[in-house]
């Protein structure tokens, strides 16, 4: 596993408004990276910063070791997504590409292959003025694709996608990295990168709350917790009390055991001849999990105090 | 990559690729095609307009009129400049207006290169629609010109491209339109807002032409002679109507604001070319700021 992106104490203000403080953080290849904060807490900012769009007061930011701006070709380093309305309405879906392509060199047969690949080839004709959200969203992708980048930046892909879309992208991003691609994805729902998600780089106010594996994260967070569903709730409390398990009864049907596995528990209570609805372990969502973490970013608990 | 999607090809994002690919931008969007159409439709309508409608009469073949007919005939461009100016702001500014520049420049973070690019792509075809443009101007120009009077028998010999002055006069106002969009450009460049820069742009082309008629002598002059149209219509003259330098088309209008009428129309019975009153002397843009 190499490391892609390096970001480096990375520091860029406007004005009076620190919009990145500080940041450091890495993307490695073959994972799908979750770049993730509240809105307002710097992600785009950082992708500029990365492509070299905005230059960084503090800091850098290398690609596979370069600064962006020694890149011969970009599009063959860095494949970005990051405002799919970015292109002119006027423009054909097939020019628009075509302009890219010759920006660095590829040949046109890479933009009919880019098309097909996100499934526009019918739109290739058509002026980018009248997309939908989720074709522009795919336009922006194969934009990104042209050429055959091994490092990709995705700004909020899933925002605003129908289910249909939000699906195909999911699958997407999943393959990207499959293919032993560095992919970096931001979003302001942690819920959005649920089973997208390797890895998580977590900013809030400019600045790094964590970096940090998913597994690790929810497991650090579910504590072993076991639901059960029975009728006999009695009973079978008692027999995982006695196994030494800490019991509660949350309803008249549903207990919640800690210190014992399910494989323990089934065994247990078929021990007792007793019966059992339902076993499983409680899993954390990320969504809990990317608020205990940004709890302390005060953008965030002023935003939701705000609406309460 | 783990695939083989570009195997052979030699990528790279220097200054023949932003060439192409600001060719590519250029040619695909139908404002291009829309705005030159206009300037050379506008240019050619209202030379027509100007010299269509004009007449001469008393002069003959050894007393030759004043009028400088090369210039009479490439009036239009003052009007077709216009779309000049807005197709080359909007190359540039509707690429911010769009944030489509974040895109371009992350293809390409060589910034100067890019704008270089686009500058020598968005000039070169202006140049080329100007000149073609120029050219047409005089063609009908003349013919309508020579319909009107202005003929060997009125004192005023044919003039085609293959005189001096008037080839000069045809390839520098095609010039001078590139120019123009070469300087658009660069105002879009900066302000990076269309309004704003179109603005910018007409403001420096027309508020001089403006102007001088309110200021005294020795304000316009220098103001005349570095302003953007005073110097374009300086490279449209193609004699002195006047022994002295200082006649200008824009003094002209300045002196002799009502006449219209009289345009292109030399009085009977003059001496000649050395001393014209000052009614006669009725340039292009006394329509123009009429």
């Amino acid at each position: 596993m190499s490391t892609a992106i390096e970001a480096h104490d990375l520091t860029k203000g406007y004005g009076r408004t620190v919009a990145v403080d500080g940041l450091s953080f890495r993307v490695e290849a073959g994972r799908v990276t979750g770049f993730v904060g509240p809105n307002g807490a710097g992600k785009s900012t950082t992708m500029r910063l990365v492509l070299g769009l905005d230059a960084p007061d503090r800091g850098d930011v290398r690609i596979g070791g370069r600064r962006y701006r020694d890149l011969r070709a970009p599009l063959c380093e860095v494949g970005a997504l990051l405002d799919a309305g970015a292109t002119h309405p006027g423009r054909r879906a097939r020019s628009h590409l075509l302009w890219l392509a010759r920006s660095n060199r590829l040949p046109s047969r890479r933009v009919d292959e880019v098309l097909e690949l996100v499934g526009m080839a019918d739109a290739a004709r058509r002026r980018t003025g009248g997309f939908s959200l989720g074709m522009a969203q795919r336009l922006g992708i194969a934009a990104a694709m042209l050429g055959d980048p091994p490092i990709l930046l995705f700004d909020e892909p899933i925002n605003g996608l129908d289910p249909d879309g939000i699906r195909w992208i999911r699958a997407f991003l999943r393959e990207l990295a499959a293919e032993g691609r560095a992919v970096l994805v931001s979003s302001h729902l942690m819920g959005e990168l649920e089973g997208i998600a390797d890895e998580l780089v977590v900013i809030g106010r400019g600045r790094l709350i964590a970096q940090t594996g998913v597994g690790e994260l929810l497991s650090a967070r579910s504590d072993g917790r076991v639901h059960v569903r029975t009728p006999q709730v009695t009973e079978v409390m008692a027999a995982l009390a006695g196994a030494g398990a800490t019991v509660t009864s949350t309803s008249s049907d549903e207990l919640v055991v800690t210190g014992l596995e399910p494989e323990r528990i089934a065994a247990l209570v078929s021990e007792h001849g007793l019966r059992l609805d339902e076993l499983y372990r409680e899993r954390a969502s990320l969504e809990d999990a990317f608020i205990d973490l940004t709890r302390d970013a005060v953008e965030y608990v002023a935003e939701r105090s705000g609406r309460q | 990559m783990s695939t083989a999607a570009l195997a052979g090809v030699v990528a790279r994002a220097g200054g023949p690729q932003a060439l192409r690919s600001e060719w590519v931008k250029f040619r695909t969007v139908r404002s291009t095609f829309w705005s030159l159409l206009l300037l050379a439709g506008v240019s050619i309508l209202f030379t027509s307009a100007l010299t269509g409608g004009s007449s001469t009469e008393g002069g003959s073949p050894g007393n030759r009129g004043d009028n400088d007919i090369v210039l009479d005939s490439l009036a239009g461009i003052w009007f077709g400049q216009i779309a000049a100016a807005v197709l080359a702001v909007l190359a540039i500014t509707s690429e911010y207006s769009t944030r489509m520049i974040r895109t371009t420049f992350a293809a390409n973070p060589r910034r100067r290169t890019v704008l270089a690019a686009k500058a020598v792509v968005v000039t070169s075809i202006v140049l080329t629609v100007g000149l073609a443009t120029s050219a047409a101007c005089f063609q009908v120009g003349q013919w309508l010109l020579r319909e009107g009077g202005f003929d060997y028998e009125g004192g005023y010999p044919a003039v085609t491209l293959a005189d001096g002055e008037a080839l000069r006069a045809v390839v520098l106002s095609g010039v001078y339109l590139g120019l123009l969009a070469l300087f658009s450009l660069g105002v879009g460049a900066i302000v990076r807002h269309t309004a704003a820069a179109i603005t910018i742009v007409l403001a420096a082309v027309l508020a001089p032409v403006i102007a001088i008629g309110f200021l005294p002598e020795n304000l316009a002059e220098p103001l005349e002679k570095f302003s953007l149209m005073g110097a374009g219509l300086s490279m449209q003259q193609t004699f002195d109507r006047l022994t002295t330098s200082r006649w200008s088309p824009l003094r002209g209008w300045r002196s002799s604001p009502r006449t219209r009428s009289s345009r292109c129309s030399w009085p009977s019975g003059s001496s000649g070319a050395a001393t014209p009153d000052s009614a006669s002397i009725t340039p292009a843009f006394g329509m123009i700021a009429a």
